[in-house]
């Protein structure tokens, strides 16, 4: 099968799989206890009061008739108003969209250029002092919590230190230049960077330790190829398989943001925004947000398999 | 000879000069190795406790926190009270625990509470005026900037309904009220409304507006404003206070100063619930069909007439105001003698959680941290800071349910002894003092606006007194079986508690278990979040008891929620309490309802909080204490309990 069938076929598989998601997920937020009338009407709202509301925002309808109404708007890209602020809900998304981007996408850039190095590294130099304290940095960074970790950076940088800015993506009220948005954004892409190095170089470093038991490498090298050549030219690129699975993976989150770190650090991303709306029930901006994510990870796992075929010239796409 | 090292040097936040601070450097590592009692010996020993006051024993308090059973909150409370001061922190003391702030105290009223008997905590001092006072009039700064937290993602939309009913906290500055609340009586002053007149059947208010009230783009504020509001308030399908206005039966605007409602029925809480409303501007609306949410005028231009004028909105950032430099009540409008605004620009910034907000504070990002935790006020120490501490609206209570559909006889809370055992097994102010560090008041009742509140002295209260709860229960029949919990007749008193996961609600009510099971009463404790909460208290009522926190908004609208004909889903008596006849709840609500004057109501309202204290549908534990924090370089906070840190009109730099 050609790319380009594949791209097909895999595009194909798309809508069916979206329909279903929106629908699990439909279910799910209204299963769910509570609702944005409730949390509109505030504390000291009578159980009539959140009735009227809940009435006024179409919520009593049957559940089949909602569903219909928004699939029906989502098909023509609209994705409705905000149960909460009355904006548009795609105007939200599309305001928060380069917040995340800059965020994930700078956080996965330092990784991949810190992991792939030092996991190649920890492999070659397996067992010495440098696999030990690089294996020792990777088990801290995969076992700390991410908000912790985040906190604990706030208070060092941000409180004691004064270094660093604390929240947001600039100072509000100054102009937000270039140097001000960096440094709102070293500490929280600093957080997902150590995060992500130490989770992937783990991969690197087991990619790389099988490559180099294998047949051909040791030829190479018998041969009097020069290491470095060796390792970066042949030994890293089969090596780095693994890890361009994970990478097409973790795509989606260049669109979802994290959660985590955004509401930590107050990040005005996407992750924010789940956050918020899921906390105040506004199902329509989660439901946006849920298909926006299913269409990355689909993506993401297309440009995966994609990615492994021109890694491997010897797989096939099927 | 001792040896000493400064204080900072080691970390230490005890007093309001850390620089100068000596501490016993052996004493100061037997605290770091938690040996307190050998530390306080020594201490002791060289003679150190009498030079310090009971600040010592604060510091120590932080190291203390957990859960304790009664004995030993009766034990350590009478530590702290006997004043047995761990002096042995600084050698050469410098907490002054009679530090006054730099501004005094003024202004009239009720005794200002003193509230874990803390003056200063690091460079953090309390305050606890009712009224700020200022010297002269304070200058504008336009080039100043006034920097606030929220904890919100997003203001929108900016309407006045809105603004009212979602989120009062940007809303508050960008309009102005018909009628405010005195910050400190909360009885009702004038604000665009200069005076109003009620007629004597109490079904026609006459409001008479000031005629320097203008919108910022300069039209001034008319009577048509004012209807068009009262009429968005009423008839807006969002709108949550449609239950306020709706007795309104029409308005006349005989002139553009007058606005004259006709009500259908005697409202007592009008003037003081109705008439705390933001006014927006009617043009502004003009032309737009749907809902007022939906209009440009809410979502992206706002107009209104209050101090801030909106600038912009930054969705999950920020939102900016500039000073309404014509604001009407400029320097000189009420007794405090402020005005304002007095700063150029104010910014909003949002943040996700308080914990966000509370780093950003101590970062110095924002000047301001509300509501400040009382486990932070250490932390908050860090940082040179005025933390405000004032009364509250809130009480925090634990209401019955009669009426459990899991309980087939559901009589379990009928007979009133069992309620008043169990307010007798509750020591309530030993649980203000460890669990809110004395930063609370003693309440038997949900009304909290200083008018209608009888004076704590003349309460009926319930002392601590277990033996006299056991003895109430034994009298209903509950006998202690062999495992110490009550039974009768096969049935065992045990109950099911929830509770929120709001702040501290967790914590007293583990401590009230605890009180319950020493007389044996079973509680199976649930602390919930706010949706499965909700579906328990609201739509199964499977629960025995709430733990539940009461806001006092408005005007009597607390009582409702143990008025018999209040249940759901048109009333907030979740618990079904039924209290009718001659002199019951229920004949003393509407009594006061039918009234128009405080003179009136208030007897009857003193009536109520004894018919309550007699009858107990909830058992009350006061009410803690608002703390606000802010940075000491501005001044002028106005504490509020209604609306605390929504008044920065009255802020300036210092």
């Amino acid at each position: 099968m050609s790319t380009a069938e594949y791209i097909a076929r895999r595009a194909l598989q798309l809508a069916p799989l979206l329909l279903l998601l929106t629908v699990i997920v439909f279910l799910m937020i209204h299963l769910a206890p509570g609702d944005p009338a409730q949390n509109l009407a505030g504390p000291r709202a009578t159980d009539a009061d959140i009735e009227r509301i809940r009435d006024a925002m179409g919520l009593n309808e049957p559940i089949i008739k909602q569903y219909g109404i928004w699939i029906g708007k989502m098909l023509t890209g609209d994705f409705g108003e905000s149960f909460i602020s009355h904006r548009p809900v795609s105007d939200m998304i599309v305001e928060r969209l380069w917040p995340t981007a800059l965020l994930m996408g700078t956080a996965n850039i330092v990784s991949l250029l810190i992991a792939i190095p030092l996991g190649l590294i920890a492999a070659v130099k397996q067992y010495s002092l440098s696999d030990t304290v690089l294996t020792t940095i990777t088990f801290v960074g995969i076992s700390i919590p991410s908000f912790w970790f985040g906190l604990l950076l706030m208070w060092l940088f941000g409180i004691q230190l004064q270094w660093l800015p604390l929240s947001g993506m600039a100072t509000p009220g100054e102009p937000a230049t270039a140097i001000s948005v960096l440094q709102h954004l070293i500490m929280p892409a600093g957080v997902i960077a150590f995060i992500y190095t130490a989770f992937w170089m783990r991969f690197v470093r087991s990619g790389v330790l099988e490559v180099l038991t294998q047949d051909y490498v040791l030829f190479a090298r018998s041969k009097g190829l020069p290491a470095k050549r060796l390792y970066v030219k042949h030994v890293l690129r089969t090596g780095l398989m693994p890890l361009v699975t994970l990478i097409g993976l973790s795509v989606p989150e260049l669109i979802t943001g994290s959660v985590v770190i955004e509401t930590v650090f107050s990040w005005p991303g996407l992750g924010l925004l789940t956050y918020s709306a899921a906390n105040s029930r506004d199902f329509t901006v989660v439901m946006a947000l849920v298909v926006l994510a299913s269409i990355a990870v689909v993506i993401g796992n297309l440009l995966a398999d994609l990615a492994y075929r021109w890694v491997d010239p010897r797989i096939r796409l099927t | 000879m001792r040896d000493y090292t400064l204080a900072s040097s080691l970390g230490v936040s005890g007093g309001g000069k850390s620089e100068e601070l000596m501490v016993d450097r052996s004493v100061w590592n037997l605290m770091r190795r938690r040996q307190y009692n050998a530390a306080r010996r020594l201490a002791e020993q060289r003679q150190l406790v009498d030079e310090c006051g009971p600040a010592g024993i604060d510091f120590l308090r932080p190291r203390q926190q957990r859960l304790i059973a009664r004995r030993e909150l009766l034990r350590r409370t009478a530590v702290g009270a006997g004043g047995v001061s761990l002096a042995a922190l600084f050698a050469a003391c410098g907490v002054d625990s009679n530090a006054s702030p730099s501004q005094s105290a003024t202004g009239t009223g009720t005794a200002t509470a003193t509230g874990g008997g803390f003056e200063s905590i690091g460079r953090a001092t309390f305050r606890r005026e009712q009224y700020p006072t200022y010297e002269g009039t304070p200058a504008f700064h336009a080039d100043a900037t006034l920097r606030l937290g929220a904890v919100i993602s997003d203001p929108s939309p900016l309407d006045m309904v809105s603004g009212l009913t979602y989120y009062y906290g940007t809303a508050v500055w960008m309009y102005d009220w018909l009628i405010d609340l005195d910050p400190v009586t909360l009885e009702v002053i004038p604000s665009v409304a200069e005076s109003w007149d009620i007629s004597p059947d109490g079904l026609t208010y006459t409001f008479h507006l000031r005629s320097d009230a203008f919108f910022w783009d300069g039209s001034p504020v008319t009577s048509e404003d004012v209807k068009f509001t009262m009429l968005a308030y009423r008839n807006e399908p969002l709108s949550t206070l449609k239950s306020v206005y709706e007795p309104i039966e029409s308005i006349d605007t005989p002139d553009g100063r007058t606005v004259v409602v006709h009500l259908s029925r005697r409202f007592a809480p009008f003037l003081a619930w109705g008439g705390q409303m933001f006014i927006g501007k009617k043009a502004a609306f003009v032309g737009f069909e749907g809902r007022m949410q939906d209009a440009p005028a809410s979502l992206t231009v706002p107009i209104g007439s209050g101090p801030w004028i909106f600038e912009e909105v930054v969705p999950g950032s920020h939102a900016r105001f500039s000073a309404n430099r014509n604001w009407f009540r400029g320097a000189g409008w009420d007794k405090t003698g402020a005005g304002g605004p007095y700063y150029g620009t104010l910014i909003q910034k949002f943040y996700a959680d308080y914990q966000s907000w509370l780093f950003s504070y101590l970062g110095g990002e924002v000047d301001d941290l509300y509501p400040v935790s009382v486990k932070d006020i250490e932390t908050i120490g860090q940082v040179d800071s005025w933390i405000y501490d004032t009364p509250s609206t809130v009480t925090e209570t634990m209401n019955f349910n009669f009426n459990n559909p899991d309980r087939p006889n559901k009589t379990l809370f009928d007979d009133v002894r069992v309620r008043q055992a169990l307010y007798h097994a509750v020591d309530v102010e030993g649980m203000g003092k460890a669990i809110w560090k004395g930063f609370w008041e003693p309440r038997t009742s949900n009304e909290v606006h200083p008018w209608m509140l009888k004076p704590y002295q003349d309460q009926i209260k319930y002392e601590y007194d277990p033996e006299k709860a056991r003895g109430l229960l034994a009298e209903v029949g509950w006998i202690a079986g062999a495992d110490g919990v009550l039974e009768r007749g096969g049935e065992k008193f045990t109950i099911l508690g929830v509770c929120p996961k709001t702040y501290l609600a967790p914590e007293y009510a583990q401590v009230v278990q605890q009180y319950f099971k020493e007389v044996g009463v079973s509680m199976d404790l649930q602390i919930l979040d706010s949706a499965p909460l909700r579906e328990i208290t609201r739509n199964k009522f499977t629960f025995d008891v709430y733990f539940r926190r009461h806001w006092g908004w408005g005007y009597p609208e607390n009582f409702r929620e143990v008025v018999s004909t209040h249940t759901p889903p048109t009333g907030l008596n979740y618990g079904r309490f039924s209290d009718t006849g001659p002199g019951s709840v229920d004949d003393l609500w509407n009594q006061i309802l039918s009234t128009s004057s405080n003179e009136e109501s208030v007897p009857l309202f003193y009536e109520l909080q004894d018919r309550q204290a007699e009858v107990l549908p909830s058992l009350f534990f006061g009410s803690p204490h608002d703390l606000v924090a802010v940075r000491k370089n501005v001044l002028g906070h106005q504490p509020n309990p209604m609306w605390q840190d929504w008044d920065p009109m009255w802020w300036y730099p210092a």
